[in-house]
């Protein structure tokens, strides 16, 4: 029989194939991706001819560009600008507005910087900022409903009046939300904006849907000075936290958030890179199915879970140090209208025993779950899976309520599945997210959660409803918070409404030559500074 | 060749099949006995025990929540025998029944039959397993469901296409004379006899389901936690991909080396069903 | 074979019509208000916030969400045959566009993917006939057998952690240049070419089996010729059919590789349009995956009978 040599056939098939493939992607490559190898040149040579790109690594989509269509991401990425913004330290900062004032019946009146221009030159003018927000109100009625407004009206060029469904104290705050930015209204023929132009400090300069990669440029008109870097590209919908972490560490990208919950003493070593934890306003709950029925009508049964949870614990080995615990309610410690002098609960197994006790659950079987009138207390948690944490914690929590004798099991699914699901007899949603500073004011958390006719979860105090109601309508700053900060030691301390577990802390990663980032907590989930270089 | 001609000897002089038995074997003991052999409950959370590497105290390591990976690989064991043993039966029973009913009938029956599974097998089938779950929500019981749904179109192409070959046989005309009723011929001349190819399928086809409960679990949308399944765990490992790689390599390789059995097995299995695949020389 | 074609056809539009309308269905009987998750989507952006009352019924009337869901469906299918697929609720942009803009990444993916399989498949599966029961033959046969036991997302992840991050080699993530193309087309391939190299053993055994080729061996001619000129021809055919097939799988089998590697193409459109509920396009692209995989089965079966006539007589 005769040998062939069928390894040197292998060999060449595979030389050829090899050619054909780079021919191959070669072609695909010029007209349609404004590709990552394009970008590696310009970084490359980055320190010779002084081009500063920043690339970031966004883990969402990026669902449109127009701005009434775009959520809060072209204020975000500083393209467009709110009448107000909101600084680092949550206090709100003139913008396009220089100041604003409460004039009569429901009307704030804004008075326009008359410096802001557009990124094509343009003065923003009053009936700017009319179109743009009625615009925006009609694409988008839940941003209509958010923001509470009736109407807007011209009262002369840089002078315009807001008014308000009903009395409304929190409407400034309201203007700082990242969905309300002020753009030129240049939509086309089919009513969509496909080159947004706003008044941000980065101009838009192409948008490719088949990356999902939106590219920005500097303004060199920018009324506060031009920023530092050239240009911003953001690649917008890598969802996994492992391909994030890994092009930060490898340069394939400068700056993205959110790596892997185990990542982050490794990423801390590491020196090529920056890391930045920072509080961001949102925090991690259990949240109860309905509080008017059993079994959480009763108070003490709503304490004793919040004192069996180890938020300690959870906090140091679960968050893994991207959170602080917390003491009960969900506002973010540093901001001005939080109640600072609550009791809270802190852990302690016998408390809730015994308050379990009191309420008439006891373990008359011995299997070790608590039971009243023949009904066993056994209940599911339910959690969602984007956010990583969310499962632990949910198994967590499921050990920490088996050590007072509540039996439970735990369910993952997405959101919309549990809402489905509130009727069932004791359940609890493990909630992240949570934010509290999506609109920068009190009323925006608080009527949330607890507001009567707001709350999902049948939450009903007419003291809290009241204290709202004032906090609404009266526009002294102080006595107003006063009313917030009542609501939250009610809810809190007294009805235990919610379990508040943590605040959460986000963490953001950088290459070491990307300097002047100023984390933002109010941002969701963050957002970038007109005076980042990268060095 | 026959049913009752596959011998066991045959099998364990294969290599591979020998130790793919050996594989299946121990693994099917594991997941028997996993109640005695785990070392730790699985599902005992020890937070300040959380994320160890591998050492003499735990084998493979704890995972986030400082349960013993060992103990939950050994109960994972049960967890994925236990469901890819409910679709196989389950889908080789239905595939079969349908298989041979189409076939041995033919006409009407057969040819809506197989248009039907013509149909279900151009659709792509994990994105069927994702609209089903995603309507039904994860768990044990929607996965075995969502992978039943289309599991049993193989086996009903298989039965068909035996019991098409087989009913011309003469014993079929001879049975047909003495007067037995359809019936009686479908469950003792031609099941029997279409079997052979079923068993092939049935060890390969274990190894497919093995991987696709795992590709759900992956997914988040298979076994619920804590359940120890290992796509499940290979899923919750991957936030720890960099930093405690042993919660990913240790399921994942579970997950390969049962695959393999199977197919070992299966392999085997067809190598002396199918005469003509002997060697020549 | 006029008669095959229209046949052919019949069963296409039948397949299609089945597949949307199951899933049409199932959609919509998903948990969860339809109009409230798309409200979320499409004005909120986050999935963890409750949308008012006034968005969901603007959404009910926007997309006619209150008519009987066997009229939705007319509606969407008459639409359809009128070569309109809607728009997507989530940009506002045409359902064709959407697919289109993400077709590119997908085509190259499955596409490099497949010769990548069968680069590796067709040799290994000759060698290891022409040398049956050589340790060659084992070496290729166990790769193989581990092939397609290897769960393809766990590879991905290896061969990330292995060539990415420990040896730096390839990109972790994009899309563009060739270098990000091998990983995905290796997590993609492997599964496939092991597939291939078992199926073109056995069937290159089978030819060598046949008489014409013992005679050709016997009558003196060269081995190699033997082989490269007689019997490879012959195997081609069984393997033509599992190329058709595991082609339509890569399809369906983006849909995980393509969200670890941050691909942007036809999967994970689809993942993020179900999560979404954004029904047009989930609709757009079963069609569109529907129908290349029975275009690619067409094509097949016609090459099938081309290379071996007596197919095309015996049966359609």
């Amino acid at each position: 029989m005769k040998k062939i040599n069928f390894t040197g056939v292998f060999v060449i098939l595979i030389l050829a194939v090899l050619i054909s493939c780079v021919a191959f992607s070669g072609c695909t490559e010029s007209p349609d991706a404004p590709d990552t190898s394009e970008n590696n040149v310009e970084k490359g040579n980055s320190d010779k001819n002084t081009q500063q790109e920043l690339i970031i690594g966004h883990p969402w989509n990026l669902k449109s560009v127009d701005p009434g269509l775009s959520g809060s991401n072209l204020n975000n990425f500083r393209v467009s600008e709110g009448l107000i913004s909101i600084s680092p330290d949550y206090k709100l900062l003139p913008t396009i507005a220089d100041s604003w004032e409460y004039v009569e019946n429901s009307t704030w009146r804004f008075y326009l910087n008359k410096n802001v221009e557009f990124h094509d030159g343009s003065k923003v003018t009053a009936n700017d900022v009319k179109t743009a927000l009625d615009r925006s109100m009609k694409l988008n009625p839940e941003l209509q409903g958010r923001l509470n407004i009736k109407e807007l009206k011209v009262v002369d060029d840089s002078t315009v009046d807001i008014i308000t469904n009903t009395v409304d104290a929190s409407l400034p705050g309201k203007m700082a939300y990242g969905a309300a930015g002020i753009y030129k209204n240049n939509e086309g023929p089919e009513g969509t904006i496909s080159t947004p132009i706003g008044t941000g400090p980065f101009k838009f300069v192409s948008y490719d849907k088949a990356t999902d990669t939106l590219k920005l440029a500097k303004n060199e008109n920018y009324r506060d000075g031009a920023p530092k870097l050239d240009s911003v590209v953001i690649i917008f919908g890598i969802g996994e936290p492992n391909t994030r972490e890994m092009a930060v560490e490898k340069g394939e990208i400068d700056f993205t958030t959110e790596p892997t919950l185990g990542s982050t003493k490794r990423l801390e070593s590491d020196k090529n890179l920056n890391v930045i934890i920072h509080p961001l306003c949102q925090g991690y709950k259990l949240k109860f199915g309905d509080v008017s029925k059993a079994p959480y009508d009763d108070v003490r049964v709503r304490k004793a879970i919040a004192y069996a949870i180890d938020r300690q614990k959870i906090v140091d080995n679960i968050l893994l140090g991207r959170a602080i615990v917390s003491n009960g309610i969900g506002i973010t410690p540093g901001i001005e209208w939080r109640n600072n002098n609550l009791t809270g609960y802190a852990y302690d197994v016998q408390k809730a025993k015994g308050l379990l006790e009191e309420a008439g659950w006891k373990d008359t079987d011995g299997d070790g779950i608590v039971d009243k009138e023949g009904q066993k207390f056994k209940i599911t948690l339910y959690t969602w899976p984007q956010r990583p944490a969310l499962p632990p914690l949910a198994q967590a929590t499921q050990s920490m309520l088996k050590d007072i004798g509540i039996d439970s099991e735990v369910r993952i699914m997405e959101w919309d599945a549990i809402s489905d699901r509130k009727n069932e007899w004791g359940m609890i949603t493990v909630a992240g997210g949570d934010a509290c500073m999506m609109i920068p004011d009190p009323s925006y958390y608080i009527e949330g959660n607890f507001y009567s006719e707001k709350n999902d979860y049948n939450y009903r105090n007419p003291n809290v409803d009241a204290l709202i109601m004032k906090g609404r309508t009266i526009f002294d700053k102080e006595e107003r918070y006063d009313a917030y900060r009542e609501v939250q030691r009610i809810v809190c301390d007294e009805d235990c409404a919610q379990v508040h577990i943590a605040y959460h802390y986000h963490m953001v990663v950088t290459d070491k030559n990307v300097k002047n980032y100023i984390p933002n907590p109010a941002h969701h989930d963050y957002s970038i500074n007109k005076d980042m270089y990268i060095e | 060749m026959r049913f009752r001609d596959i011998r066991l000897d045959d099998l364990l002089r294969n290599k591979a099949s020998f130790l793919g038995l050996v594989i299946i074997g121990i693994l099917a003991f594991t997941a028997i006995a996993a109640d005695f052999i785990a070392p730790y409950d699985p599902n005992k959370i020890e937070l300040d025990e959380k994320l160890k590497p591998p050492s003499s105290e735990h084998i493979f390591g704890t995972d986030q929540l400082g349960r013993d990976q060992l103990s939950r690989v050994i109960h994972g064991t049960q967890t994925t025998f236990k469901l890819s043993l409910i679709i196989v039966t389950i889908t080789a029973s239905f595939g079969v029944f349908i298989g041979i009913t189409a076939g041995y009938f033919g006409g009407f029956i057969d040819e809506i039959l197989m248009r039907l599974i013509d149909v279900l097998l151009a659709f792509p089938s994990i994105i069927l397993a994702l609209v089903i779950i995603g309507s039904l929500g994860p768990g044990i019981l929607n996965t075995v469901i969502a992978i039943s749904l289309v599991g049993w179109l193989y086996y009903a192409r298989v039965a068909r296409a035996s019991t098409l070959s087989i009913k011309e046989k003469e014993y079929i005309e001879g049975a047909r004379a003495m007067g037995c009723s359809e019936m009686y011929i479908c469950t003792h001349y031609i099941l029997p006899n279409c079997l052979p190819p079923i068993i092939v399928l049935v060890t390969l086809n274990m190894g497919g389901v093995i991987l696709t409960i795992a590709s759900l679990g992956f997914l988040g949308l298979g076994a619920q936690p804590p359940t120890p399944e290992w796509g499940t765990m290979l899923n919750e490992g991957r936030e720890f991909l960099r930093d405690c790689p042993w919660l990913s390599v240790v399921p994942g390789a579970l997950i390969m080396i049962s695959v393999l059995a199977f197919n070992f097995i299966g392999d085997g299995l067809r190598d002396i069903l199918d005469p003509r695949q002997q060697v020549i020389k | 074979m006029l008669e095959i074609i229209l046949k052919r056809i019949g069963m296409f539009i039948l397949v299609v019509i089945a597949s949307t309308a199951l899933v049409f269905f199932m959609l919509h009987s998903l948990p969860g208000e339809s109009a409230e998750v798309m409200a979320k989507y499409i004005f909120l952006g986050n999935v963890e916030l409750t949308p008012s009352n006034e968005a969901i019924d603007i959404i009910k009337e926007k997309y006619d969400l209150e008519k009987p869901l066997f009229s939705q469906y007319v509606t969407w299918v008459w639409n359809a045959i009128h070569g309109n697929m809607g728009t997507s609720y989530q940009t506002n942009s045409p359902v064709t566009e959407e697919i289109l803009i993400r077709l590119p990444a997908t085509i190259t993916l499955a596409f490099v993917s497949i010769l990548l399989s069968l680069l590796i498949g067709i040799p290994a599966g000759i060698i290891a006939a022409v040398k049956q029961n050589s340790f060659t033959d084992y070496f290729c046969s166990t790769i193989s057998v581990l092939g397609i036991s290897i769960p393809s997302f766990w590879l991905a992840i290896l061969l990330i952690y292995v060539f990415s991050y420990t040896l730096g080699l390839t990109p972790t993530m994009g899309y563009g240049d060739f270098k990000s193309l091998i990983l995905p087309a290796v997590s993609l391939g492997t599964p496939a070419s092991a597939v291939i190299a078992r199926l073109m053993r056995s069937s290159m055994l089978e030819v060598m089996r046949q008489d014409y080729i013992r005679t050709a061996i016997g009558k003196g001619l060269s081995y190699r010729m033997v082989i490269l000129r007689h019997a490879l021809k012959n195997t081609f055919i069984p393997v033509i059919t599992i190329i058709g097939l595991e082609f339509g799988h890569l399809l369906g089998g983006t849909v995980i590789i393509e969200t670890i590697f941050a691909w942007p193409g036809i999967g994970r459109l689809l993942i993020t349009s179900i999560t979404a509920r954004d029904i047009p396009v989930i609709q757009g692209c079963i069609v569109f995956i529907t129908i290349t995989y029975l275009v690619i089965n067409f094509i097949t079966d016609i090459s099938y009978s081309y290379l071996d006539p007596r197919i095309g007589r015996s049966k359609h």
